[in-house]
């Protein structure tokens, strides 16, 4: 035994003292940064359709419809990198900072203009496979 | 007649978290001869670059790797900017320097931890990961992101920081870097770890030149050179030196790395007290590549080469990367040769090895 | 920065005598690669020496991709060898260890080896199935 020990046996004594450093998570939950990128909210009122978000995205997890007046994201593809937000020219997009919760099945939120509200987009709607336990 | 087993090693290993394949030829305990091969994931991204955007492209070069992501996103827009030519406002070119150093640290010290485990060191790799998630957080707070940036494109960079935010990053840095001293005195002193290092897969200087090695793995081998002393980015401003130890085996190696850890944050201060004020981005509308070049840079694995070839047109027409674990790969195979099988998941790891990196 | 580094062309022919010159000299093998042009495949390495590179590329012809191989000189270039080999389908003899094209797994053999113009083809994006269809 040589007095190298010590380093580690003081830092391991003093974990083993202290309070955790991790949360629990599903109990305790930490808030996001102010700057986190959590998930593309969508407001579609102030929308004109123009599809610049549409043709921005680099994955093509937007799909606009000028005709049918129809704005769709696939939460399955859309990387956060933020192109729809920055370019969007009546503010319609958003960036959300928590995370979209997960997923179990590919989720696609799909908006139409004569609806009087789109649906939350807390509970966007889960198309779970037909053998997939629930 | 030849008295020798072969025994696969990976594409699944507990010390490898990605998939590498390695055929030993062991006689006895010893290996003879080690025959790797990749591409278990290969991705196609070389192909990819020739048929999207080279503004789009910015963000699949980010996702070449996930733990020197940054550093992809920052060689993929330096060459295309510099085929453009476009001159990025200094302080993109700090920030970007900051967040790359940042993505420097979070890098060594998962390996550290990942090492750690290697030796079953339980506890010094959950201390070292416990430090790691620190940066993690600044990373999340001054970029939004946990492990791809998002903040790098062509022209400059997508956020600022606030000048308020970087001096609370200053202050923490300080912290982590006393955390960090904490264990770093372990990695340099335990008997453990001493144990299971000190004179095991040794390169020599010379073999490590010939065989092309790169990053950590040639400055363990006591050859003086880090990409960075190009002068990318703000490095040519500042004040810094490549660090070197000299014995080439895998505590050499695992030194490098602490090491270069307490530099990157003496690095880190440097570009916070220098930071310029101004614009982040310049607008590169209507502007295309065009010509072809080669970039180097230096990620924590070791130099990054970048071909970049464009003739004008919205997409290029050849991107090619290769990454340092591509390079070490034939070191790796050398050092293998006559060590004992009980070594060769150190050995495997002190190259650092970021396979899926390699499967462009 | 700007790295003023030029690409040299090189004959095929002297493609192995210039690496045993930069070996000589002490330089480092920095990488190689491949590119497919219309006619003819164009092979690129780079040497390095005190961080400034030396390019040179060669062509190769595509009705007899062969390039000879540079492990002989140095041991590094085995790896990228395979690799082009993986990739284009050139023929690399002398090489010091050959996978026989197994180094890399790709879903496609040989990716790179066919024709350059490379039109975009932009899938049906999933969202877009039921966009029209919309369910609210």
């Amino acid at each position: 035994m040589s007095w190298s020990w010590l380093p580690i046996s003081s830092l391991v004594t003093r974990s083993a003292l202290s309070k955790p450093v991790t949360r629990l998570y599903p109990v305790e939950r930490r808030t996001p940064y102010a700057r986190t990128r959590g998930h593309i909210l969508f407001k579609i009122d102030n929308c004109n359709f123009c599809t610049i978000c549409a043709h921005k995205c680099p994955t093509d997890a937007i799909v606009a419809n000028k005709k049918d007046k129809t704005w769709a994201i696939d939460y399955s593809l859309c990387i956060l990198c933020g192109n729809c937000v920055e370019d969007c020219r009546e503010g319609c997009i958003t960036l959300s900072n928590d995370p979209h919760p997960p997923m179990r099945a590919k989720e696609i939120w799909r908006v139409r203009k004569e609806y009087e509200a789109p649906p939350p987009p807390e509970s966007p709607k889960v198309a779970f496979p037909e053998e997939a336990p629930r | 007649m030849s008295n020798t087993t072969i025994v696969p090693f990976g594409p699944q290993h507990p010390v490898l978290p990605e998939p590498i394949h390695l055929d030993l030829e062991l006689d006895d305990e010893r290996v003879v001869q080690a025959l790797p091969s990749i591409g278990y994931v290969h991705r196609g991204l070389e192909l990819l670059a020739e048929r999207h955007d080279f503004i789009e492209m910015a963000n699949v070069a980010e996702r070449i790797c996930g733990i020197c992501s940054f550093i992809h996103g920052q060689g993929y827009c330096q060459g295309v900017e510099q085929l453009m030519g476009v001159e990025v406002p200094p302080r993109a070119v700090y920030l970007r320097t900051v967040w790359g150093e940042i993505s420097r640290i979070q890098s060594h010290l998962l390996w550290l931890g990942l090492s750690a485990d290697a030796l079953g060191y339980e506890s010094l790799f959950q201390h070292s990961w416990r430090i790691r998630e620190m940066l993690v957080d600044i990373i999340e707070e001054t970029t939004g992101g946990r492990v791809i940036f998002g903040v790098c494109k062509v022209g400059g960079v997508r956020k600022d920081v606030d000048d308020a935010v970087l001096k609370a990053v200053k202050g923490r840095m300080r912290e982590i870097q006393t955390s960090f001293n904490e264990i770093a005195s372990v990695f340099r002193e335990d008997p453990t770890v001493k144990k299971r290092t000190v004179g095991v897969g040794v390169l020599t200087a010379e073999d490590a030149h010939a065989l092309g090695a790169v990053g950590p793995v040639l400055r363990g081998s006591g050859v003086a050179r880090d990409t960075r002393k190009l002068g990318y980015a703000a490095f040519g401003e500042l004040d810094w030196e490549p660090v070197v130890e000299q014995d080439g085996d895998c505590y050499a190696r695992c030194i490098v790395r602490v090491r270069e850890i307490d530099q990157s944050f003496d690095i880190i201060a440097q570009c916070l007290e220098r930071m310029p004020d101004g614009e982040v981005d310049v607008s590169v509308k209507g502007k295309r590549p065009k010509g072809e070049a080669m970039f180097r840079l230096e990620q924590p694995r070791g130099e990054v080469c970048y071909y970049i070839s464009a003739d004008g047109k919205k997409n290029l027409a050849r991107f090619r990367v290769r990454t340092p674990t591509f390079a070490n790969i034939a070191p790796l195979v050398h050092m293998l040769k006559g060590c004992e099988l009980a070594d060769v998941p150190v050995i495997v790891l002190t190259i650092d090895p970021c396979v899926s990196c390699n499967e462009r | 920065m700007s790295l003023d580094e030029p690409f040299n062309d090189l004959a095929l022919s002297d493609w192995v005598s210039t690496a045993e010159r930069h070996c000589a000299e002490g330089d480092r093998l920095v990488q190689m690669t491949g590119t497919a042009r219309p006619d003819h495949f164009e092979i690129m390495i780079s040497y390095d020496k005190d961080y400034s590179c030396t390019h040179y590329r060669t062509q190769v012809p595509r009705d007899k991709p062969e390039l000879p191989s540079l492990s002989g000189v140095f041991l590094a270039a085995f790896t990228y060898e395979n690799e082009l080999k993986d990739l284009f389908g050139i023929e690399v003899p002398g090489l010091a260890v050959d996978y026989g094209g197994g180094f890399l797994r790709t879903k496609t053999k040989i990716p790179f080896s066919g024709d350059v113009t490379v039109k975009k083809e932009k899938a049906k994006p999933a969202a877009a199935a039921g966009a029209s269809g919309a369910e609210g």
